[in-house]
């Protein structure tokens, strides 16, 4: 009997044990990932005009099936022809949401301006009698919706299960092709990976804790990585020549870096559109230092010279290349990726030429960083299973 | 006294059961983070050739240092150029070695060259791989002038925050040349690796995380403008690295089976591609084709021996079927998709008509040498070629685990 209680005893104090070191190796890492698959996957530029769109791709890279419920966030201003004016020109903030089924390793791929229909008739053999048109063939991840016209904002898909419950497992990844329906031109980058924090389990309430906001709102703690403590962007001053084109005009062969920003906290539930005041520290190539800083609200889209020319401009910075150090100012996180946007006259009678890369910026981790974020959802998003 | 014998052994047992979780995260190699190495799997230079379709004219090449220290980074050009055994051209393919005299072998190749680059503070620095950088910048230099930006007399960086107590020291460049690529058309890779600017030794230890680089491969010619981008790949330097006792053999493991100084190769790369033909869903005048590139983790520059991997792909359509192949990558392979597995493309299982949806996810594990890729998506009339208004895209590969065997690079 005795030799029993110190066996429970035993078992006891190892299951504490190990839970404090387990609750130990929970800590959330202070970083996302652009190329590796996670449990929420950001595309932070969607794109579709009249002149460009975007194709998604996105994966489940387990071997069993995954589900993921995502949103577009719509960061277009109600008039887009007009400038911001904040209470008359506001962004609409649009939520627009779906859910995907993705098989064992299954690819899949949609339009976002034509969105993708379920159509359970499609066969392997259309891709070879189409000559390669065969958009929609494969099992179909379910009804995926076509966007707004001239929409301009995010993409999210969070995994989730069967239920609408979100879970961790970190099973997704996603690419963006921003196409540009007029000249061709294509540019691609990879969805930002938001990795599940596999010390805590993600529990029932309706908000995501990105980080640790403490026990009121994260009462289980930091249910999946922080945002990013600093990014770090390798890029073009505003107006540099482009290098590589034989020159004709330096007026007219010029590079821009255009930016696209996200707030990592989002209350879809009360529709906040979150706001976030973000630093830039630049470095040019002689080494001296610029400074600059803006806001961004919901979702923000712009170019460098646009924030501020006397701190990215090729004009006071002096030399072609700069690398920058974005900060957000407070607890709360943003994602983002960048586009270069090469304007080339090839010869001194030709039109000009313009295309485009965009890639994804590099990240800093701290992990005496301080961030966290929270997606909060609507309260209806998980159905009970009957 | 029986009571703290079981805490001991309840700590112990604690510790197994945590140790033995899988890790939530874990620091593969990195494209979004900074790092010791630096790869750029494919820098090319092929102006005014056709003999390297598709590849870009010229290759823009970007370096920063992201730490508040100076760093020292050694270079290498790694030219996997093929040439004829007859005219000595570079080539891709026996037939391009065929002339009035007869017909040549097209001969792989494999070599080095390299260079030093010290980068001050936070410094950024960029330059085409074609012309490189060996001046540096006079005082009245003009934005855009290629030059190495700090001599360190006529302009100086910062304090140097290393240099010994009581003397006074600047930051500067002095010290870099950066060579341009050994021969014009060019296809190979570049890597960048921080040493110490006294030893020359590379530098162990996670201080070394501190180089961020890209690739801008860019084609202007013939009315037609294409511009693509990639990160370099990172390789970090491990906390508390078991070296190697030479010091110019790195060792990339971080696994059970052992430890060396750097993070170890990737175990599957993982691709998102569209199959080659697929028609652009957003444009229907563009198909699409993807030509993946791989280096190999080993490479012995000092004998020059380059690394080889069997490269095993194991490929899911839209349908959730599967399809896999194999091929063997050795010192440098960049191919278009649907010539991996067959020299009739049509017939691939790459092939959007073979495979029979429009995208596929393709899972490559390296056996041998580990590998690490980017991949080059070209949206074209008819086929891969960049000069003819066709449009390029550039994009980093995804990784999962890491192999538990140790890759080498040896250092000359």
């Amino acid at each position: 009997m005795r030799r029993q209680r110190e066996r429970v005893g035993f078992m006891r104090q190892a299951l504490t044990v190990a839970g404090a070191l387990g609750l130990l190796a929970g800590v959330a890492g202070a970083d996302v990932t652009t190329e590796r698959s996670a449990s929420i996957v950001v595309f932070p530029k969607v794109i579709t005009t009249s002149t460009r769109d975007t194709i998604i791709q996105i994966t489940n890279t387990n071997n069993s099936m995954v589900h993921a419920h995502c949103y577009y966030i719509n960061g277009a201003l109600a008039d887009p022809t007009a400038p911001q004016i904040p209470g008359i020109n506001d962004p609409v903030w649009n939520e627009l949401d779906f859910d995907i089924w993705l098989t064992k390793q299954q690819p899949t791929v949609w339009v976002a301006s034509s969105g993708r229909n379920a159509d359970p008739t499609d066969n392997s053999t259309s891709c070879a009698e189409s000559n390669g048109s065969c958009y929609g063939v494969g099992l179909d991840p379910g009804f995926v919706p076509p966007t707004a016209e001239d929409f301009t904002g995010e993409l999210r898909c969070i995994e989730v299960d069967a239920t609408g419950q979100p879970v961790g497992g970190d099973h997704l990844k996603g690419e963006a092709t921003l196409v540009n329906t007029s000249t061709g031109d294509v540019a691609k980058y990879n969805g930002i990976g938001i990795l599940h924090n596999s010390g805590v389990e993600i529990d029932t309430d309706n908000v995501l804790c990105l980080g640790d906001s403490g026990p009121d709102i994260c009462p289980s703690g930091a249910e999946y990585n922080a945002c990013p403590d600093i990014w770090i962007l390798n890029h073009f001053a505003e107006n540099a020549e482009d290098p590589i084109a034989d020159d004709e005009d330096p007026e007219i062969n010029v590079v821009h870096t255009e930016l696209t920003v996200v707030p990592c906290t989002e209350d879809l539930e009360n529709k906040k559109a979150a706001s976030v005041v973000i630093q830039f520290s630049v470095t040019n190539e002689y080494e001296t230092s610029f400074s600059a800083s803006t806001t961004v609200t919901c979702w923000e889209n712009t170019r460098l010279e646009d924030i501020n020319l006397a701190a990215f401009g090729r004009a006071s910075l002096t030399t072609d290349f700069a690398q920058t150090r974005i900060r957000a100012v407070g607890t709360g996180g943003v994602l983002m990726v960048a586009e270069e946007f090469h304007q080339v006259q090839i010869h001194s009678a030709d039109d000009v030429h313009i295309a485009t890369a965009a890639f994804n910026p590099h990240i800093e981790d701290n992990p005496d960083s301080a961030r966290s974020d929270t997606i909060t959802f609507q309260p209806d998003l998980v159905v009970p299973e009957p | 006294m029986r009571h703290v014998r079981w805490a001991s052994w309840a700590a112990a047992v604690a510790t197994v059961l945590v140790v033995g979780a899988p890790h939530a995260t874990r620091a593969d190699v990195t494209s979004d983070q900074a790092a010791a190495i630096v790869v750029w799997p494919i820098v090319s230079v092929t102006r005014d050739t056709d003999s390297l379709a598709p590849f870009a004219d010229d290759t823009l090449i970007q370096l920063s240092n992201t730490s508040t220290k100076p760093v020292v980074a050694h270079c290498f050009y790694l030219n996997a150029n093929s040439h004829c055994s007859n005219s000595g051209d570079v080539c891709q393919i026996g037939a391009q070695c065929c002339g009035e005299g007869g017909c040549g072998f097209c001969l792989p190749a494999w070599n080095e060259t390299d260079f030093d680059i010290v980068l001050t503070a936070r410094q950024p620095i960029a330059w085409e791989a074609s012309d490189g950088l060996s001046d540096f910048c006079s005082p009245n230099a003009e934005p855009g002038e290629p030059c190495i930006p700090l001599d360190g007399t006529s302009r100086k960086g910062p304090l140097d925050p290393t240099a010994p107590s009581g003397v006074k020291r600047f930051q500067s460049n002095a010290g870099t040349r950066i060579l341009p690529v050994p021969e014009t058309p060019f296809q190979g890779e570049l890597k960048c690796i921080v040493i110490d600017q006294t030893s020359g030794e590379p530098v162990r230890g996670t201080a070394a995380n501190v180089l961020i680089g890209q690739a801008t491969l860019e084609t202007a010619e013939d009315d037609s403008l294409d511009v693509a981008k990639y990160n370099a790949i990172g390789i970090k330097a491990l906390a508390e690295g078991n070296s190697d006792p030479n010091p110019n053999v790195l060792t990339l493991q971080n696994s059970p089976a052992g430890q060396g100084d750097y993070e170890g190769c990737p175990n599957v790369i993982i691709l998102n591609h569209f199959f080659d033909a697929a028609i652009n869903p957003a444009d229907d005048n563009l198909q699409i084709f993807t030509w993946p590139v791989f280096v190999p983790c080993t490479e012995n520059l000092l004998q020059q021996i380059p690394g080889a991997a069997i490269a095993q792909y194991l490929v899911f359509n839209e349908f959730e079927q599967r399809f896999s192949t194999s091929n063997t990558v050795q010192c440098f392979r960049a191919t278009g998709l649907s010539s991996i597995d067959t020299t009739q493309p049509e017939n691939s299982i790459f092939n959007v008509g073979v495979a029979g949806t429009l995208v596929g996810q393709t899972r490559v594990t390296p056996i041998g040498s580990g590998l690490l890729a980017v991949a080059l998506e070209f949206h074209a009339t008819d086929s891969p070629v960049l000069n003819n208004g066709n449009h390029s895209a550039d994009v980093n590969v995804h990784y999962q685990g890491q192999r538990s065997a140790a890759d080498r690079i040896t250092l000359p």
